[in-house]
């Protein structure tokens, strides 16, 4: 595969990581657990409950999106670079 | 004369009779302990921020209401949450906020409400609407604040006995308190980035009246 190709999966990686980050609720940090309302029909009314969730935040998905902007811009600098050296060659 | 100040007098105490908030259920002055068996007791809590909204809660509930539901203007109680037991989902931001800069858990291990009266009670059936008045202590200051609150009266029954043993009361209340008016500052710069300067909070405690 050619590193252009695998360079702009990078990048649509990353915009699918930024996508997926707006829409767990955009949060700065990493929640390991979220509030979920419950009904109580004893009391006719509805209660908030922890459940276990992995809702990721700026902190995780940031780092890895720069991760893998910067491997992209590595890979197209690579690609240019190699073929500016085989134009030269020929 | 003196007849029609006998009538005035009656028509006067009864018509006090009438307007005294009664529920539909229960009698007497009752003691009605928080219990986490009847549904988890909790504040729910939200700080609303330009660059993030935070929601947590507040559990470790105790306390009791002392209630009479033929004249709900008699109650009165106490209610306090371990602020230690804070919860926000994430794990380094709930040990930041009982932390020395925020809430300051050591030093200040609860957050308290003492209901000196209640006010503008309207009543329907087995529920009832009004406003408590009484003290708030939250991070060593406290603050008188009038709170909206709802209560929902459930007498003893086959159903509510799987729960808790004796009659079943529910309050909720939502209110809002500034950070500032209680001496939370927090780490420089966040208050009003990060964290909102008011904070909105919903409280859903449950309470039986057995002990």
């Amino acid at each position: 595969m050619r590193k252009r190709t695998i360079a702009l999966i990078l990048f649509g990686f990353s915009v699918g990581l930024f996508i997926w980050w707006l829409l767990a609720g955009a949060h700065v940090f990493t929640m390991t657990s979220r509030l979920v309302q419950v009904k109580d029909d004893l009391f006719g009314t509805t209660v908030d409950h922890w459940e276990k969730a992995f809702i990721p935040g700026l902190d995780i998905l940031g780092p890895a999106m720069l991760i893998v902007i910067l491997g992209g811009v590595w890979l197209l600098y690579r690609d240019r670079k190699k073929s500016i050296v085989t134009t030269i060659q020929v | 004369m003196k007849k029609y100040f006998l009538i005035i007098a009656l028509v006067l105490s009864s018509s006090a009779g009438i307007c005294r908030a009664q529920l539909s259920v229960g009698s007497g002055i009752k003691v009605a302990t928080i219990n986490d068996k009847i549904n988890q007791n909790q504040f729910v809590w939200l700080s609303k921020a330009p660059l993030e909204n935070i929601q947590g809660t507040s559990e470790g509930v105790k306390g009791s209401i002392n209630i009479d539901p033929k004249d709900l203007s008699r109650l009165t109680g106490t209610i306090s949450t371990d602020v230690a037991s804070m919860k926000t989902g994430n794990g380094p931001r709930d040990n930041h906020l009982v932390g020395p800069q925020w809430l300051d858990a050591n030093k200040y291990p609860q957050i308290t409400f003492k209901i000196a009266s209640v006010t503008n009670l309207k009543v329907d059936g087995n529920a009832a609407t009004g406003y408590a008045t009484g003290t708030f202590t939250m991070h060593g200051v406290s603050k008188t604040l009038l709170i909206p609150f709802s209560l929902r009266y459930v007498p003893e029954s086959e159903k509510t006995r799987l729960r808790a043993p004796g009659d079943l009361v529910m309050f909720a209340a939502d209110f809002d308190i500034a950070l500032k008016d209680f001496n939370v500052a927090g780490s420089e710069g966040v208050v009003g980035s990060k964290v909102g300067e008011t904070i909105h909070i919903k409280a859903q405690l449950f309470a039986n009246t057995a002990s």
